[in-house]
C-alpha cells in the first residue's frame, strides 16, 4: 500500500507540470500567429454540403474551425431570427433567395460588400467563375450579403421519342408546346403535366419566361399581358384536359412522377431532377430538354427564371473576414462541382464544361450559354403574402373554365398592389 | 373545536398527499402550458414588425382584423365542418368498435391492440397512406369503384371531396383513442345490472339504452373531448395530404395559423389564432362536460 502511495505522489507531481505545459501550449496555428476563428455554418439542406466537408478548407486554413448544422430552408428565417436575436446564431446561413428581404428589414444580414471586393481583388479568376445569377441572388437593394454557389431553373422537358414518332417538331413557343400536347394527349398519358396551384414558382416560371416583369416594388403584374397570358395558359390546359384531372391538389412529386413514368409528355423540370429522369429514359434519345420557352411575339421580353439559394452572412458574425474564405471555399471548382453533380445546378461556370461533370450530366453543355443569362425570380418582403394571392388568382381559373383571365387578373392585381 | 394536526398519519395519507403527489406533475404542465399561453395572449395584444422580438401595444385589433378577413371566416367554416363531421363518424366508429372488442372471446384480445395501430402511426404517414389510396391518376380507390360499375372521383382536386377525404383520414388516424376510453368503461359497467334488468324482462336495445349509455356518461364526454381536441389542433395530416387545397378547401384553422407563423412571419395574428383555437377547445370541452356531467358510472 506504502508503495502505490508512492507511486501516486509522483505521477502527481509530473501531471501538474503537465498541465501547465497543456494549458499554455501553442497550437500550430497560434504558432504561426494565427487567432483561433470557430464560424457556424448553416445549410439549408444536407445536399448542399460540399463532400469533402470543409476538409480541403481546413487543412488551407487550420485556425479557422467551421461548425456545420443543417437547418431546412423552410425553418431557416425563423429559426435563424430566434437565434440571432438570442445571440447565438449562425455566422453564414444558407436561404432562398426570395426570403432575403425580411432578414435585411429585420437588420438580421451582415453586408459582405468590403469582403467581396477583396476576393475580386485577391482571386479574380474565381470570383469571375461565378455567374451574374450567382450574385443577384444574394443582393439586395443594391448590398450583396454573401453568394448564392447554387441556382436551379425550371426547364422544359419533353418525350423526344414521342414527339418524333409523331412527325412533330420540338417546340420553341408555348403555342407550339400546345399544339404537341394536344397531339400527343390520349387516355392513358397527357400532353402536359405542371403544379397546380399548390405553389407558384412554377407558374413564376412560365410568367416570366411568358415576358412577365414585376415593377418597382417586386410585384408580378398579373393585369399585363404577359400575366393575362399566363393565366389564360393554366386554364387552357385544364380545359383542353391536357394535364392530369387531379392537377389542382398535385405536388412537384406527382408532376415529376408523372415524366418519369410515361404518363406525361412534357413538364417544366427543374435541372436537379434530370438525374432521376436520366435513370429511367436516355438522355437525347427518348427525352429532351431545353430552357423555357417563349411567347409568340414576346421573345424579346423572355427571361429565364431562376430560384436561388444563397449563403449570406449574419449579423452573429464577428469574423466577416473569415465568412468571405468560407464563400470562396464554398465557390472553388471540386466543392460546387461535388454539390452540382448530386443535387443542384451550380453558378460556378467553370463545373459546366468540365468532363467530368459532363459525363455525369450530359445535358450540361446545352444549357451552358442560357444559363449564362438566369435572373433571379425576384424576392419580396411580402412574398408569402404574395404567393397566396397568385394561388388564389391561379386556382381559379384552374377550376372555373368560364372565369374571365383578364378580370381575375385585375381584381386579383388590386389585392397584390394594396401589399404596398 | 380541536383542529386536527397537519401530519396526523391517516388525515395526511387520505387529504394531502393526494394533492402533494399531483403537485410536481401540475407544475409542470401549467409552468410550460402556462407560460407559452401567457406569451401568446400577450404576442396577440401586440403588433410585431417582421422577425422582430418586440412591437407596440394594439389591444384586440389583431382579433379584429381576423374576423374580417374571409380567408379566416372560410377556415374557420372548413373547420367546423372538419371537427363536427370527425366528432360524429369517429364516435360512432368508437362505440361500433368497442362494443364489437368488449364482446370478444379471450382469445381473440389481440384486436384490441390492433385496433390503436392507426393512431400509433405517424400523421405524416398516415396522409401519405391516404393520399396514395384517394390519388385520382394512380390511386387505389379509383380502381375500385371503377370495377364495381362507378364514374372515378376526383377526391382530392374537388373542394368538398377533399375535405372528406381529410374527415375521413383524421377520424381513421384519431378514433382508436376513443375506442380504447370506451371498451374501458363497457368493462367496468356491474355485470348484475344487466342480469338484474333481464330478469325484470328488458330486451338487449333497453339495456343498451337505459343502462349502457347512461352509464358511460363521463366516458362519452372525454372521448367527444378528446376527438373535439385533437380535431381542432390537427395539422399532421391535412398539411402533407392536401396542404390545405384545393383552392384553400381543406384549410383548417389551424393551417391558417401554421401560414400566419411560419410563411408570413406574422406571428401575432398567428397567436391571436391559437388563443382562439384554444378557447374552442376549452368552450366544447366543458359544454361535453356539463352534457354528461349526472350520468357517470
Amino acid at each position: 500500500m506504502h508503495y502505490f502511495k508512492k507511486v501516486l505522489v509522483v505521477l502527481i507531481i509530473l501531471l501538474i507540470p503537465s498541465l501547465f505545459l497543456i494549458a499554455s501550449g501553442e497550437t500550430e496555428a497560434e504558432a504561426e500567429g494565427d487567432e483561433l476563428v470557430e464560424l457556424t455554418v448553416w445549410f439549408g439542406r444536407e445536399n448542399f454540403i460540399p463532400d469533402n466537408a470543409f476538409e480541403s478548407f481546413h487543412e488551407q486554413y487550420p485556425n479557422i474551425t467551421v461548425k456545420v448544422d443543417v437547418i431546412p430552408l423552410e425553418q431557416a428565417l425563423t429559426e435563424a431570427a430566434t437565434a440571432l436575436s438570442a445571440g447565438v446564431g449562425p455566422d453564414l446561413l444558407q436561404t432562398d433567395s426570395r426570403r432575403i428581404p425580411p432578414l435585411v428589414e429585420a437588420g438580421l444580414l451582415y453586408p459582405m460588400d468590403e469582403e467581396l471586393a477583396a476576393w475580386k481583388a485577391e482571386d479574380p479568376e474565381s470570383y469571375n467563375a461565378v455567374s451574374s445569377a450567382g450574385w443577384d441572388h444574394a443582393t439586395y437593394n443594391g448590398v450583396a450579403y454573401g453568394v448564392a454557389i447554387f441556382s436551379g431553373p425550371f426547364n422544359y422537358v419533353y418525350r423526344k421519342d414521342w414527339i418524333e414518332a409523331a412527325g412533330l417538331e420540338v417546340p420553341e413557343t408555348w403555342e407550339e408546346m400546345l399544339d404537341v400536347a394536344r397531339a400527343l394527349n390520349t387516355s392513358d398519358k397527357t400532353g402536359y403535366a405542371v403544379r397546380g396551384p399548390s405553389s407558384t414558382v412554377w407558374f413564376s416560371s412560365h410568367y416570366m419566361s411568358m415576358g412577365g416583369t414585376y415593377d418597382e416594388n417586386d410585384v408580378i403584374q398579373l393585369d399585363s399581358e404577359a400575366g393575362i397570358y399566363a393565366l389564360q395558359f393554366y386554364q387552357t390546359i385544364v380545359e383542353d384536359g391536357l394535364v392530369s384531372r387531379d392537377v389542382l391538389a398535385w405536388g412537384s412529386g406527382d408532376m415529376r412522377a408523372a415524366f418519369i413514368t410515361g404518363r406525361a409528355a412534357q413538364a417544366p423540370i427543374g435541372t436537379n431532377i434530370f438525374p432521376n429522369i436520366k435513370a429511367e429514359l436516355e438522355y437525347g434519345v427518348e427525352w429532351g430538354a431545353s430552357a423555357p420557352l417563349y411567347r409568340e411575339g414576346a421573345k424579346d421580353e423572355y427571361q429565364y427564371a431562376s430560384l436561388g439559394w444563397p449563403m449570406v452572412a449574419t449579423k452573429a458574425t464577428d469574423n466577416p473576414a473569415e465568412v468571405g474564405l468560407v464563400l470562396r471555399y464554398l465557390a472553388e471548382h471540386e466543392p460546387a462541382m461535388s454539390v452540382a453533380k448530386r443535387y443542384q445546378p451550380t453558378t460556378v461556370t467553370t463545373v459546366w464544361d468540365d468532363p467530368s461533370y459532363i459525363a455525369e450530366q450530359p445535358w450540361a453543355p446545352d444549357f451552358a450559354e442560357v444559363m449564362l443569362n438566369m435572373v433571379p425570380t425576384p424576392p419580396n418582403l411580402y412574398i408569402t403574402q404574395m404567393d397566396q394571392i397568385i394561388k388564389d388568382a391561379l386556382g381559379e381559373v384552374m377550376s372555373d373554365m368560364n372565369a374571365d383571365p383578364a378580370e381575375v387578373a385585375a381584381r386579383y392585381q388590386k389585392q397584390l398592389n394594396s401589399l404596398f | 373545536m380541536k383542529r386536527k394536526p397537519l401530519f396526523n398519519t391517516v388525515y395526511w395519507r387520505k387529504r394531502l398527499l393526494p394533492y402533494v403527489l399531483v403537485l410536481p406533475s401540475t407544475l409542470f404542465v401549467f409552468g410550460i402550458l402556462g407560460y407559452a399561453i401567457m406569451v401568446a395572449i400577450k404576442d396577440s395584444l401586440h403588433k410585431y414588425p417582421m422577425l422582430a422580438t418586440s412591437g407596440k401595444f394594439v389591444g384586440l385589433d389583431n382579433y379584429v382584423s381576423l374576423f374580417q378577413t374571409p380567408h379566416f371566416q372560410h377556415a374557420i367554416t372548413i373547420t367546423f365542418i372538419f371537427v363536427f363531421g370527425t366528432v360524429i363518424l369517429g364516435l360512432f366508429l368508437s362505440f361500433v368498435l368497442a362494443l364489437a372488442l368488449f364482446n370478444l372471446s379471450e382469445k381473440a384480445r389481440i384486436f384490441r391492440t390492433i385496433t390503436l395501430i392507426p393512431y400509433l402511426i405517424s400523421g405524416v404517414a398516415a396522409a401519405i397512406i391516404w393520399r396514395f389510396l384517394f390519388n385520382g391518376d394512380v390511386g387505389f380507390v379509383n380502381p375500385l369503384l371503377e370495377a364495381i360499375g362507378l364514374k372515378p372521383v376526383q377526391w382530392l382536386s374537388k373542394g368538398t371531396n377533399a375535405l372528406i377525404v381529410v374527415t375521413l383520414a383524421n377520424t381513421w388516424k384519431i378514433f382508436p383513442m376513443s375506442t380504447i376510453l370506451l371498451l374501458a368503461g363497457l368493462q367496468v359497467i356491474d355485470k348484475d345490472l344487466y342480469n338484474a334488468a333481464t330478469v325484470d324482462g328488458a330486451n338487449n336495445r333497453q339495456m343498451f339504452i337505459y343502462i349502457t349509455i347512461p352509464l358511460l356518461g363521463s366516458y362519452l364526454a372525454t372521448c367527444m373531448i378528446w376527438l373535439t381536441f385533437a380535431s381542432f389542433n390537427m395539422f399532421s395530416i391535412i398539411y402533407p395530404l392536401t396542404g390545405g387545397g384545393p383552392i384553400r378547401g381543406t384549410e383548417v384553422m389551424a393551417l391558417y395559423m401554421y401560414r400566419l407563423a411560419f410563411g408570413e412571419l406574422n406571428f401575432s395574428m398567428a397567436s391571436a389564432v391559437m388563443i382562439l383555437l384554444l378557447a374552442l377547445n376549452v368552450i366544447f370541452s366543458l359544454i361535453f362536460i356539463r352534457l354528461f356531467r349526472n350520468k357517470t358510472v
